[in-house]
């Protein structure tokens, strides 16, 4: 009875009390009751009771108010501040990743691979076509162009270049610049001072330096009058690194005298380091008036060889810039109309920010960095969903801390903590992956210029002055302030990526749910959780494929390239240039020179043949001209233009033409004998589609030949602008009947080739010691440098959709295990029940074939899109090429599922009385 | 800045300080019953508790039922790193305002 009556009392001392403490209070008044009842007696602790029902009851309102007030209002523990809670969090995560350092290693080590390369594919760019040029006042710099009608459309104009005469007319007659100079880049031979070798230069006028914000760090500028006036004596500024290189950084070099192209030159200056022209690779500057005196010819108004560089007046608002320049223009057609052609011609300024790069390398290098974001943006999915999962096996830990009270914005920011821990990891390794790349880039591509040398696709013109802006923002690449941003900019967004999905997840936790579901099977997280990382792992085989497409589509160009039949036998065969000064081999002497030349060369053992050329087969750089046909009159605008090539009579048999009909040239045609030529198998089907051209007399517009020379022979095409393009008409002429100062030497070989052409270098020496032979290339070499954008780009995107592959395929591998792991006990179940291993293996491969399938079609469409983009950088490949796009959806659903046998393999295995005891 | 503590609480975390271990509501009550002669409601020992726990001074945990508290269970006590400096400082407040006073104090 008496405890009865006890616990009567305690449960209403209780419920007395506020809520929360019921349950102690009523424990704590029974145990103390018993207490007094041992030591002090019944009677005693009756009356202990008593008065403890009266003292509850009586303070019940004041404790239940009280206890109300501070639910409603609590006294938070005072925080100790937001950076110290951050801090806390970052302090967590990172002993939560030391806990599993494999998953840590794994996937720093692959944000370092992803982040880096995006890294260093941005300082490509960022160099190229964002950093500012390292000119002075950059914004105020443009290069005008002359604008000449289109031969094929009076309305079409070209961008071109200006003669001396033309842009002091245009100088005058405008008033918006402030400084202009005409420039023009230049091969020139540098002897007198030891070896004589060919350099890049500039033929310049006096404020080419000046307005680019250069100054002579030793010595003086060019003057005006060495700019203009014809008869002032030869003077010259090298680069510093010429002065470096050749003189020894000699001070004492400033006045000595040097032979550029055999004058006598005077150096007068040295620019500062790294200052390489507007050609980018220059190092040598000489004025207009000492070295291009026929620029000045008052009848070489049409002598179009310059480029000019103007700066903008500090006031001039950019926007009247053009109609001035268009109003100066127009002075100009007036001072030198086009009276063959009735058209008119005009001028333009560009921005020199808006020339740095043609269309091809800025969409080349987007198209890149694009591919390596791709790369970066499926390792983060990967990362992400091996984070969710990790979410997911953590959601006991959770569920119990949300239950013990934590909010879950602290666990949802802690997940942040975790993805930025990795993300800045990553980073911070890329950046050394972004310079390992950098450097082993400049140490395989010995030869960036090739780019700029080699053609541009058909049906883009390139943008002047673009390949020395291009060089000079080469030289620029490194890991500047603004690398390093875009490389934090990445890290953080690959942190938030990384840690979306386990952040849902987590916020998601229903404490209640998770631990009530702990010691039941697993089965039931079904469709929903894998719903996510199914869209996940499609996103990813889409992505993966339109990477795959277009290295696909570069890769089969390349091929087709390779195949290509440029005209020519390449093996074997060197070529080199020679360059004899105009002064002292004009005329007479320098057909005698060239044939002592090929004399000298065929004399060489190991020598098969040997020839001269006007320029090397796909080098792109080849001159043409127009060809007039008989009857019509010498009427250029309708005349089509050929190109027009100088070639010794052995140049057929060493370069492997073929002879379709008539003869070659032979040794008799030279000056003083009829004027003779051979067209190629093009001319010869479109200009005489009925018969024979043989014996047909044509003009040509180069020199002597304006006065007709006719066809003896029709030879083989051979692609001259590129392997892209197609042949082009065109005509051969006797190089003995016209002369060039420097043309190619082409000598086919029995032996190694160095061995040869060692000796080769050596007679023309003893023939002429200022004479020198440059870009030595073996034939085979020019192919490839004419392959080389296509296989870079082939090369770099197969790299990447690789890359992309593997971690799609590891990604659906992950996901795939994970299914089966979780789905164990519904497996085992099924087993249990009689299913077969083939209905398992069905019921997992099921839903990979879904997901790869969803992934394939996205992918499709996107990069249906996204090839057209890339159209131009193809070669007799269409975008949308379907040999190409079912290859690479065939590879991809064959990896996808390859990535999935093993896990379904595994679900076969599936034993269905372990399956059960482990849940 | 803490905010002072009421002369309830400090008596409250003074037997926290005492009991140690033992700490949970009868325990606490006992000792300032006995210490300080004075009734106090299990009630409010158990509110001040719960304020004491808010501002971060106090930090309690559930143990087991037990049969001899009718199959109830205990909430235990113990003071924070916060709640003994916040001891200290009232202490040595109240150690401040006395010094010297001693003998007047004992005259009063």
């Amino acid at each position: 009875v008496k405890r009865r009556i006890l616990l009567v009392v305690a449960a209403l001392i209780g419920r007395a009390a506020p809520p929360a403490n019921r349950e102690w209070i009523s424990g704590d008044t029974i145990e103390t009751f018993d207490r007094i009842d041992q030591s002090s007696g019944r009677f005693a602790a009756g009356r202990w009771l008593l008065g403890e029902l009266m003292r509850v009851l009586l303070t019940a309102p004041r404790d239940r108010l009280a206890a109300r007030a501070m639910r409603a209002c609590p006294t938070r523990p005072k925080r100790a501040g937001l950076v110290p809670a951050i801090l806390q969090d970052f302090r967590h995560g990172w002993r939560w990743l030391k806990r599993s350092p494999g998953f840590a290693s794994v996937a720093i080590a692959t944000l370092a691979l992803g982040i880096g390369a995006n890294t260093a594919m941005f300082a490509v760019l960022n160099a190229v076509l964002l950093k500012p040029l390292p000119f002075g006042e950059t914004d105020r710099l443009m290069l005008v162009h002359l604008r000449a009608p289109s031969r094929d459309n009076p309305h079409v104009f070209n961008d071109a270049q200006w003669s001396y005469l033309k842009a002091q007319v245009f100088l005058t007659n405008q008033h918006v610049f402030d400084a202009a100079a005409l420039f023009a880049g230049r091969d020139m031979t540098l002897s007198g001072s030891g070896e004589a070798e060919r350099v890049s230069g500039e033929v310049i006028t006096e404020h080419y330096p000046g307005l680019l914000g250069i100054q002579p760090m030793l010595g003086r500028a060019i003057s005006g009058n060495e700019a203009h006036t014809l008869g002032s004596a030869p003077v010259a500024l090298i680069s510093h690194a010429l002065w470096t290189r050749r003189f020894g950084a000699d001070p004492a070099v400033l006045g000595r005298a040097i032979e550029i192209n055999a004058t006598p030159t005077v150096i007068i200056g040295v620019l500062p380091p790294g200052f390489t022209g507007l050609s980018g690779n220059a190092d040598v500057w000489v004025p207009i008036a000492t070295s291009s005196p026929h620029s000045l010819r008052p009848t070489n108004g049409f002598f179009h060889e310059y480029r000019l560089i103007a700066r903008r007046g500090r006031e001039i608002p950019p926007s009247t810039t053009a109609a001035a320049v268009l109003a100066a223009g127009a002075r100009v057609d007036a001072a030198y109309p086009d009276a063959g052609r009735h058209l008119s011609w005009s001028a333009r300024a560009v921005s020199l920010e808006a020339s740095r790069v043609d269309v091809d390398v800025r969409r080349g290098s987007i198209m890149l960095l694009a591919a390596v974001g791709c790369v970066l943006l499926i390792a983060g999915v990967n990362l992400a969903n091996v984070a969710g999962a990790r979410a997911i096996a953590r959601r006991r830990e959770i569920a119990v801390r949300v239950a013990m009270g934590a909010s879950r914005g602290r666990i949802v920011r802690q997940c942040f903590a975790e993805g930025l821990l990795l993300a800045v990891a990553g980073a911070t390794a890329g950046i050394v992956v972004a310079l390992a790349i950098l450097k082993a880039a400049a140490l395989l591509l010995p030869r960036p210029d090739v780019f700029f040398q080699s053609s541009v696709a058909p049906g883009i013109s390139r943008t002047v002055g673009a390949a020395g802006l291009t060089r000079i923002g080469a030289s620029m690449i490194g890991l500047d302030a603004m690398t390093i941003w875009f490389t934090a900019g990445i890290g953080a967004t690959t942190a938030v990526l990384v840690s979306l999905l386990p952040a849902w997840r987590v916020a998601a936790v229903q404490p209640v749910e998770v631990l009530k579901a702990a010691t039941r099977s697993l089965t039931d997280r079904g469709l929903h959780a894998f719903g996510t990382r199914a869209v996940l792992v499609s996103a990813q085989i889409a992505l993966a494929l339109v990477l795959l497409t277009g290295a696909g589509l570069m890769i089969r160009s390349a091929a087709r390239l390779s195949h290509t039949n440029i005209g020519v036998v390449a093996e074997r065969v060197v070529t080199a240039r020679v360059d004899v000064p105009r002064a002292r081999y004009g005329g007479e002497r320098g057909a005698e020179f060239f044939a002592q030349l090929l004399e000298r060369t065929l004399s060489v053992p190991g020598v098969e043949s040997a020839a001269l050329g006007g320029c090397a087969p796909v080098s792109g750089r080849c001159s043409d001209t127009v060809l007039w046909l008989p009857p019509a009159s010498l009427d250029t605008a309708t005349a089509p233009s050929v190109g027009v090539l100088t070639i010794t009579p052995d140049y057929i048999r060493t370069l492997g033409l073929r002879l379709v009909a008539g003869r070659t040239f032979t040794d008799r045609d030279r000056l003083g004998h009829p004027q003779v030529a051979l067209v190629n198998e093009t001319a010869a089907r479109r200009f005489w589609p009925a018969g024979s051209p043989l014996g047909i007399t044509i003009a040509v517009g180069m020199g002597t030949f304006e006065t007709g020379a006719e066809i003896v022979g029709v030879v083989s095409d051979v692609r001259y602008l590129g392997i892209e393009a197609a042949p082009t008409p065109d005509v051969y002429v006797p190089f003995a009947q016209s002369v060039a100062f420097s043309p190619q030497l082409f000598v086919r070989t029995r032996q190694a080739p160095e061995v040869v052409m060692r000796a080769v270098g050596h007679e023309v020496r003893a023939l002429d010691p200022n004479v020198p032979l440059s870009n030595l290339k073996s034939m085979d070499e020019w192919v490839n440098d004419a392959m080389w954008r296509t296989r870079m780009g082939a090369w770099l995107l197969s790299m990447f959709a690789g890359l992309a592959l593997l971690l799609a395929a590891i990604g659906i591998f992950g996901v795939m295990a994970q299914t089966v792991v979780q789905r164990t006990t519904e497996i085992g179940i099924r087993i249990a029940l009689g299913a077969q291993r083939r209905d398992v293996l069905v019921l997992v491969l099921r839903r990979a074939v879904w997901v790869t399938a969803v992934g394939i079609v996205i992918g499709t469409v996107v990069a249906l899109g996204v090839t057209r983009l890339i159209g131009n950088l193809l070669y007799d490949v269409q975008p949308n090429d379907p040999v190409t796009f079912s290859a690479v959806a065939g590879l991809l659903g064959f990896i996808a599922l390859l990535a999935c046998y093993v896990p379904a393999r595994r679900a076969t295995k599936v034993d269905a009385a372990i399956a059960f005891r482990e849940n | 800045v803490p905010s002072a503590l009421g002369e309830f609480e400090q008596l409250i975390l003074l037997a926290l300080l005492r009991l140690g271990p033992d700490a949970y509501g009868a325990t606490v009550r006992d000792e300032i019953e006995e210490r300080s002669g004075r009734r106090v409601s299990i009630s409010a020992v158990y509110t001040t508790l719960d304020r004491l726990e808010q501002k971060g001074l106090v930090r309690s945990w559930v143990g087991g039922p037990t049969p001899e508290r009718g199959g109830r269970r205990r909430r235990h006590f113990d003071l924070t790193a916060n709640g003994a400096r916040a001891l200290k400082d009232a202490h040595q407040a109240y150690a401040a305002m006395i010094a010297g006073l001693e003998r007047r104090l004992k005259a009063l």
